[in-house]
Formats: C-alpha cells, sequence, structure tokens
C-alpha cells in the first residue's frame, strides 16, 4: 500500500486534504487527513466517491473528434491529430485576421488547481486572445466586502466555535460546507445559538435553533430592518467614530429611509422577529453573520452583502474574536502567476524549456479582448472586429450552467473549432468538434487553496494518467509545441517541462512569506496554514482607502454605485412567470459535476410549498412543467414544509437570469443573479 | 471437457485466429475497422464451416457483407463501435471485465489486478496496450488465444506436463474470467446496436462463449449493464 497526499480542487469552501491509498499503483480508497486542522480526518459524500469518478467506465480515455456537432458521430484520433488540428486552425485564424483575438477561451473552476491557469498561460503565450473574465459565482459579494472592507478577508472557519450567537444567512453548511457543521454544534455547546435564514427550510435550518424565513432577494433591506432597531435601541458600537468612515450618513439613510413595517411587509419576516432578533445581536458578543453566496445571486446581490457587513459593523461585532461577518477570502491566492505568464520574470530564469520569445509578433503584445463570463455567449457573438472563430472550454460547462442558452446557440453557428477538455462527456461537449480527455488530481501535480480556511497545499499524483487523459499543464505544452513546430515562435508559453517545479514556481517570495516558510520545496510535506490571524479585522485597521470600516464608500459612488449600502428591490415576477425559481447546491453535486454512481435521478424534483401545489391542482411525484420565455423542464412534484408561496426549488439546474449590481470593479465582470429567474407552472 | 480436448490442431489454430481476430478489432477501434474485419471473416468462416452452425455462418455473412463496404460505411460503423465501447457519451457496452464483474461497475478493479496476475504466471505484462486496463477485452482475447497456442505447441511436442499445465491455465481463466462475463457483455452489444454489424459480432461473441466455455463454467448471471452516471443527456429539457 503507499499513500499519497491529494487536495479536493472542487470549487467548495472545504477544499478538503485528502489522503489517497494505492496498491499495485491503482487507487483503492480516499479519506480525509486526520492531521488536518479544518479537514480532520473526513470527506464529504463527492469527494468520498472519487474512486469512482477516476475510475468511471463512462470517463473519456481518448481524444475524440465529433463528425458533425450534436450529432453524436465520435471518432477517435490521436493526440497528434489533435494537437495539429488545434494549432492549425490557431495558425489559419491569425493569419487570416492578422490577430488571434479570434481564439476565445472560457474556463473556470472546474478543477481549481492553480497548474490549470496553464489554459491562461497558453493563451497569453500565443497571443492576444478573448477571454471570459469575472466569475458566475460570487462576484457582488466580493465586491462588496472589499469595498467595505478593502479587500477580501474573513476569520479562520474555527473561529466561528468561540461566537456566542452565530447568524447563518443564506448559506448551508449541513450541504455544502460539512467541515463547518462540527464547529457549529462546538460553539452550540459552549452556550452558542444559532439562527438560520433562508428561503427555504434547508438542513441546516434543521440543525439551528430557529429559522428565520425570509422572501427572496429582501435579505439586504432585512439587515437594514435590524440595523434600525440597533438604533432604536441604542444598541450600536459607541466607538464606531474610530474605525469605522460614514457611520453618520448610513446613520442618518436608516433613520431617515428605513421603516420596521415596510421592511416586515418586504421581507416576510414579523415586526416582532426583526426586533427581538435585532435585541438579541446587539446584546450579544462575540455574534457572528456567515453570508452565503446565494444572497449575492440577486440584482441587488452586492447592497445586501453591504447591508449585512454594516449591520455587523453598526453593533461592533467587526474584529472581535468568535464574531464578525464571514463570506470568504482570497488571500491565500498570492501565487506567483508564473503559469499564466510566460513572460513572468520566474519564467526567463527558469530550466523550462521555453519557447523562443524573439519573434514574438507586434500581435502577441496587443491586449486581450475581455468579455463577460456570464454574458460570454453573446459578447462573443457580437465580437465582429475580428469575430470569434474558436473557443476553448476547459472548466466549465457553460451550456449547462449558463443563462443564455439561445445566444450559446447562435454562438456555436459561427465558430469554426469548438475545442472542450474534460474528465466526461457535458452538454457543453455535446456541441464541440474536439474533445481532450484530461486527468483527475489523482494523476497529476497541483497546488491548492481554499477561499474560506487558510491551509494551502500540494496535491500529489497518485496514479498514473487513466487512458490517455493529459493534464492541462501538458495539453498546454503540447499545443505549444506543436504551434513552434508548426510556425517557430508563434507561441511563448513552454513547450515542455515538470510539474512539480512548475507548481514549487507559483511559491514566490510573498506566498513563502504569507505561508511562513522558507523554501518552497517545505510545502510538499504537507499543507501548511498561512499565518494569517485568527480573527478578520482583529485590529480594527481595514485596507480600504482611509483605512477604516466604510459604510460610506467613494469606490462605490465612482463606479456609480449608491455610496452607502441601500435597499434596491430584487427583480418582481410578472403575470407569465409568476414564481421564483431558485436553484442551490445539492449536496452531492457541485454545479454539473455529478460522479456519483448509483444515484442517477432522471427527473428534476421541483420543491414548492404545499399550498402551492395545492394551487396548481398538483399532488407529490406529480409530473408538471415549468416554463419562461427563455424554455421549459418537465419535473416531478415534491412539496416541502419553510417555503414561501411564490417560490419554487430545484436544486442545481440550469437556469436563465440577468446580472448582479456588483461585481466590475473587482473581478472585471458583474455576477450572474442566477435567482432572478421567474417561471410559470402547469401540471402535465 | 472442453472444445479442444479432441480438437485436431489445425481446428485449434483456426480458433486460436478467431480469437486474434477479435482481440486486434477490439484493439485497433472502430477506426480501423477496414483492416480488422477481414481476418475476422476469414478465421469465423473456418470456425463456422468446422461446426456447421447457423447462427454463426448466418452473422459471418454479415460481417463478410460489411468487410467489403465503402468509406462511409465504414465511418458510421466507426461511430456505432464508439458509441457501443469507447465515448465521449456513456458507452454501452464498456468492453472491461471488472466493469461487469465489481460490484460498483468500475474500471480497475479487482479483477483487473486479478488478471495481470494471470499474465504475470506466464511472464506476461500488457505493453502493447499501455493506456488500458489489464482486464480489456481485447488482452482478455488475446491472452486465451495464447494459451492455445501454447496447447497446439505442446501437443506437438507430445510434451504432456506442459499440455496439461496449459489447459489447466485456459480452463481457469475462462472459469475465473472470460468466460464469466463475455455473454453478458455480448448480449448487452446485442441489446443496443444500431448497425447490423454489431448485432452479428455479438452473435459471434455469444457463439465463442457458448464454444469455449468449459462444461463446468457457471457463467455470471445475465444483466445488463446499465449506465451508472447521469449526465443529465437524456433529461427533457428543451428550448
Amino acid at each position: 500500500m503507499e499513500f499519497h497526499q491529494n487536495i479536493c480542487p472542487r470549487n467548495c469552501y472545504d477544499t478538503c486534504s485528502i489522503i489517497s491509498t494505492t496498491h499495485n499503483g491503482v487507487l483503492i480508497s480516499v479519506e480525509g487527513n486526520p492531521a488536518h486542522e479544518y479537514t480532520l480526518g473526513k470527506l464529504c459524500p463527492k469527494a468520498l466517491d472519487d474512486v469512482k469518478k477516476v475510475y468511471s467506465p463512462q470517463r473519456i480515455r481518448y481524444p475524440m473528434r465529433q463528425q458533425v456537432r450534436y450529432s453524436g458521430f465520435w471518432e477517435r484520433i490521436s493526440w497528434d491529430e489533435a494537437l495539429t488540428l488545434i494549432a492549425e486552425k490557431i495558425l489559419n485564424l491569425e493569419e487570416t485576421y492578422g490577430t488571434t483575438l479570434p481564439l476565445a477561451l472560457n474556463k473556470y473552476s472546474g478543477n481549481f488547481g492553480i497548474l490549470h491557469n496553464a489554459m491562461e498561460g497558453l493563451f497569453t503565450g500565443i497571443g492576444a486572445t478573448t477571454r471570459a473574465i469575472g466569475s458566475p459565482c460570487w462576484s457582488a459579494g466580493v465586491e462588496a466586502q472589499t469595498l467595505d472592507f478593502g479587500t477580501f478577508f474573513c476569520s479562520d472557519p474555527l473561529d466561528m466555535s468561540k461566537a456566542k450567537l452565530i447568524w447563518l444567512w443564506g448559506v448551508n453548511p449541513a450541504w455544502t460546507a460539512v467541515h463547518q457543521m462540527p464547529i457549529i454544534f462546538d460553539a452550540i455547546d459552549h452556550g452558542a445559538k444559532v439562527v438560520c435564514f433562508d428561503t427555504h427550510f434547508s438542513a441546516t435550518a434543521a440543525r439551528a435553533h430557529r429559522y428565520v424565513k425570509v422572501c427572496p432577494g429582501t435579505d439586504g433591506l432585512l439587515a437594514l430592518g435590524f440595523a434600525k432597531v440597533l438604533l432604536e435601541e441604542g444598541l450600536i458600537d459607541p466607538n464606531l467614530g474610530s474605525y469605522t468612515f460614514g457611520h453618520e450618513e448610513f446613520i442618518h439613510y436608516i433613520e431617515t429611509e428605513i421603516s420596521l413595517d415596510h421592511c416586515s411587509e418586504i421581507t416576510g419576516v414579523p415586526i416582532s422577529t426583526i426586533r427581538n432578533l435585532a435585541i438579541e445581536y446587539g446584546q450579544t458578543h462575540p455574534a457572528c453573520i456567515w453570508a452565503g453566496f446565494g444572497l449575492q445571486r440577486y440584482t441587488n446581490g452586492g447592497q445586501t452583502l453591504r447591508a449585512i457587513d454594516a449591520l455587523g459593523a453598526l453593533a461592533g461585532h467587526l474584529g472581535e474574536e468568535g464574531g464578525g461577518v464571514q463570506y470568504a477570502q482570497f488571500e491565500t491566492w498570492r501565487f506567483s502567476g508564473a503559469i499564466q505568464d510566460p513572460f513572468h520574470p520566474i519564467n526567463s530564469s527558469s530550466n523550462a524549456d521555453q519557447a523562443s520569445v524573439d519573434n514574438l509578433t507586434l500581435n502577441q503584445k496587443q491586449t486581450d479582448r475581455l468579455l463577460n463570463i456570464n454574458q460570454f455567449a453573446e459578447e462573443a457573438f457580437n465580437c465582429t472586429d475580428p469575430p470569434v472563430k474558436m473557443l476553448w472550454i476547459s472548466g466549465r460547462n457553460p451550456l449547462s450552467q449558463d443563462g443564455n442558452l439561445q445566444q450559446w446557440k447562435k454562438l456555436i453557428s459561427q465558430l469554426d473549432l469548438i475545442v472542450v477538455s474534460d474528465l466526461f462527456h457535458s452538454k457543453s461537449s455535446e456541441a464541440a468538434d474536439l474533445f481532450l480527455p484530461i486527468t483527475t488530481h489523482y494523476e497529476h501535480w497541483d497546488l491548492n487553496s481554499s477561499y474560506w480556511h487558510y491551509w494551502v497545499g500540494v496535491n500529489e499524483p497518485a496514479i498514473p494518467p487513466v487512458g490517455e487523459s493529459r493534464s492541462d499543464l501538458q495539453i498546454a505544452w503540447d499545443v505549444s509545441s506543436k504551434l513552434n513546430k508548426l510556425k517557430p515562435g508563434s507561441c511563448a508559453f513552454p513547450i515542455s517541462g515538470d510539474e512539480k517545479e512548475t507548481l514549487l514556481r507559483e511559491l514566490g517570495p510573498p506566498m513563502l512569506d504569507i505561508l511562513g516558510i522558507k523554501k518552497a520545496e517545505d510545502l510538499l510535506n504537507g499543507p501548511v496554514r498561512a499565518k494569517y490571524p485568527r480573527t478578520a479585522w482583529e485590529n480594527r485597521t481595514f485596507a480600504t482607502p482611509s483605512r477604516r470600516y466604510e459604510f460610506f464608500s467613494s469606490r462605490a459612488s465612482d463606479a456609480h454605485l449608491s455610496p452607502l449600502p441601500i435597499f434596491i428591490p430584487p427583480l418582481n415576477s410578472s403575470i407569465d412567470a409568476p414564481l421564483r425559481l431558485l436553484t442551490p447546491h445539492h449536496h452531492s453535486t457541485i454545479n454539473s459535476q455529478v460522479y456519483a454512481t448509483g444515484t442517477a435521478n432522471p427527473d428534476y424534483v421541483l420543491h414548492l410549498a404545499p399550498e402551492l401545489a395545492q394551487r396548481y391542482d398538483l399532488a407529490v411525484g406529480d409530473r408538471a412543467q415549468i416554463w419562461n420565455e427563455s424554455g421549459l423542464l418537465e419535473v416531478v412534484i415534491q412539496p416541502i414544509l419553510g417555503i414561501s408561496n411564490d417560490v419554487v426549488i430545484v436544486f442545481q439546474e440550469q437556469v436563465e437570469g440577468p446580472l448582479t449590481d456588483m461585481g466590475q470593479l473587482t473581478l472585471g465582470a458583474r455576477g450572474f443573479a442566477l435567482n432572478e429567474t421567474f417561471v410559470n407552472l402547469r401540471k402535465l | 471437457m472442453t472444445f479442444f480436448e479432441d480438437c485436431p490442431p489445425q481446428v485449434l489454430k483456426t480458433h486460436g485466429e478467431l480469437l486474434l481476430a477479435l482481440s486486434h478489432l477490439f484493439a485497433q477501434g472502430g477506426e480501423n475497422l477496414s483492416q480488422t474485419l477481414s481476418p475476422l471473416v476469414k478465421s469465423c468462416s473456418a470456425i463456422a464451416e468446422h461446426y456447421n452452425t447457423s447462427r454463426l455462418l448466418q452473422a459471418n455473412q454479415i460481417l463478410a457483407q460489411y468487410s467489403e463496404t465503402n468509406d462511409g460505411e465504414y465511418l458510421v460503423m466507426c461511430y456505432e463501435f464508439n458509441r457501443l465501447f469507447v465515448g465521449p457519451n456513456a458507452p454501452v457496452a464498456p468492453p472491461y471485465e471488472s466493469v461487469y464483474l465489481s460490484s460498483d461497475h468500475l474500471v480497475m478493479g479487482e479483477q483487473t489486478l486479478a488478471v495481470r496476475k494471470f499474465y504475470q504466471r506466464e511472464n506476461l505484462q500488457t505493453i502493447g496496450q499501455r493506456h488500458e486496463p489489464d482486464d480489456f477485452i481485447s488482452t482478455e482475447l488475446e491472452f486465451v488465444a495464447y494459451l492455445l497456442s501454447r496447447i497446439i505447441e505442446t501437443q506437438a511436442a507430445k510434451n504432456s506436463a506442459k499440455i496439461q499445465l496449459y489447459k489447466t491455465l485456459y480452463q481457469e481463466f475462462w472459469q475465473q474470467h472470460l468466460g464469466l462475463w463475455l455473454k453478458t457483455f455480448a448480449h448487452t452489444v446485442s441489446q443496443s446496436a444500431k448497425h447490423p454489424l454489431f448485432s452479428a459480432l455479438s452473435e459471434i461473441l455469444v457463439a465463442l462463449s457458448t464454444l469455449n466455455a468449459p462444461l463446468n463454467t457457471k457463467e455470471a448471471p445475465y444483466e445488463t449493464y446499465a449506465p451508472q452516471i447521469s449526465r443529465r443527456s437524456s433529461s427533457r429539457c428543451c428550448l
């Protein structure tokens, strides 16, 4: 038996440290690393199914080419054929248009390992290209926290165990961050009270002391209502003047613009509940709010997060051990970036087999064309000078996850070549010309950080690549090699290299300093916790321009946003689509990454209130249809308690939707207002 | 008793050729059917004529018909081959023993390692199929063909100890591996095939299974391989 250190690379809070066991070169089992402070020897159902994922007979083992998109007529081709097709198309486009801008990359977090940024590096090495930027996940919240605190930072998740009051707001850790639950239970054991705010009675709500049902998209107003009570009850922090900026303006706004009657009417939370909860929040120290991603997937999502941040600040909970307002962090992602920039100084001093950059054309010094990942298809289709002609989809399944599928169909029709690199066939690869099989994290080196806890670690290969699969890094090297063979100097990305050495180069001096290690190789011994304090903003010195917590943000104002957190109503339903469709994550999947065997469910399940089901003459198990102007979906009815009569839920399915209010400043593009989706319902 | 107890060497050799032809067909994939079909037809003809089996004869006639087809038809057969055995859609009949016999229906299961140990007993290892598990149908068929060739050689040399050794190895391998899943595999192909070539191929695999099975081989209960993972490809979502 051999044991290996792995890290789960899913886009997930927990980023688990895994010990994998192999025997005779075969992956036998995976388990949580008991020495890891957050994983503590346990894994979620998704990671526990990793052996099934690795060895699924449905995993793609060879490069394949489709005769006609969506035809299902696929043939195996060699890697050399695939690479030649790709390289010749890139060179052909460059020759035709005089630029490589017709080449587009749409990549996100299918695997969050740092070495997967090789795809960005490859494209940078090719020249100016078209890129998807922003995030479909958390943009508005990231920006809100950046405006308020100056940077995107949270307390260590273990800090929550010291809280005396925990508000779980729009987050469902019992399903989506299972390692946080023992910490919450620990706090409960020490006397903490837990309140869960959500649109539906979640698995986490079932484990809380109190569940508060909030009308979707109105959480910001609820936070402002709580703030109103704090003011009325004299429960605001008397020291606000010493570490915040603009609290007078915010207080004036609350006093003049927010009424509890209106707040209660809009949020659906009784005034007495608002008052009691606010008093408890103001009187209990430390009190922690954990704001989930679902909260900000509305057109007012950024304002919602800012209002919740402001509530925490007003009550004096920021910087207190066990308290604060937690969302996520990106401080442990300060890697060198050498892999995504072939021109990075680290690369020129390394032993990487670097392609010659002497012959780089002017084209390669041009600027990339950046498209919002949440409007990618529409923006790419509208590009005319030059048009987008080749698309590489990596670490994504946009034809399952994106909201604008009609636009995707239009875009697909104008593309010369679509390349999808993935583990499994997907909605997106159904439209592909080429499918490139990639390795799992058990088959390649990688480097992983969490956006929730503060551990960083090296993922080492446990087994050889399955079939003919290759890592994204290897594919990037191979494409560069082929390009340079066909046209010397056409790509500055290395043409070969060593995965382990490449990952060590990502650990530059700032990251070594953050981790408190002397040399990059030290991380090979096991995951290391970054040397950040356990409690965020413990000195109440912030990273904003004023160095204070900013109730009033000039940067927001400059971006044509309200300088103060305010309530902006979410979108309304219509006669044609009277029900809001929510699509929260399920415990067994992350978006369309569904690998567990034996759990296949051919039906989408629509969860709704019993009264709503009755209104549509629907009972449990009935077949029905939800639809709107963008499409329709057949569903099976499942009534549940604790949900409003104007909301329906389908876990983890594709929907249509507009953009969030924030995200442009920090991530370059506004987010996806996934929860502003409305549908109609009829019995079949 | 097995088929080879009273078989003349020439018939055994034909058996071996059929096994190898099938092995090559799966190894070379749908893209090379134009090269692998003809040898299969030739060896299958010899077996069908020897045993005068009408189903086998009919199946071979279909193979013969398609072995002389045009490029367009070969392409259609290639796509069907990949739909059945390769992907990228969930393959209907993954050509690996452990998918049928392991509890989780995965590749690289305990059967894969057990097969590897069998090969090692003869100092063999899979080098031609570096990217394939040891229980890939092509490799198992090739190994059976190899054992048959050793039986023929040792019979010619009148080395009774070796003859018995290879007969025993053959029976063990069939009873413990290929014989346990070949017919299930063939049934799965038969149920899903959308091209006559693969229905015929399934017939040949069934005939081979019946012919090669020692009398005391206990086949695995028939169970069509069903894809275990939902990729939502059959969902009723439309625009």
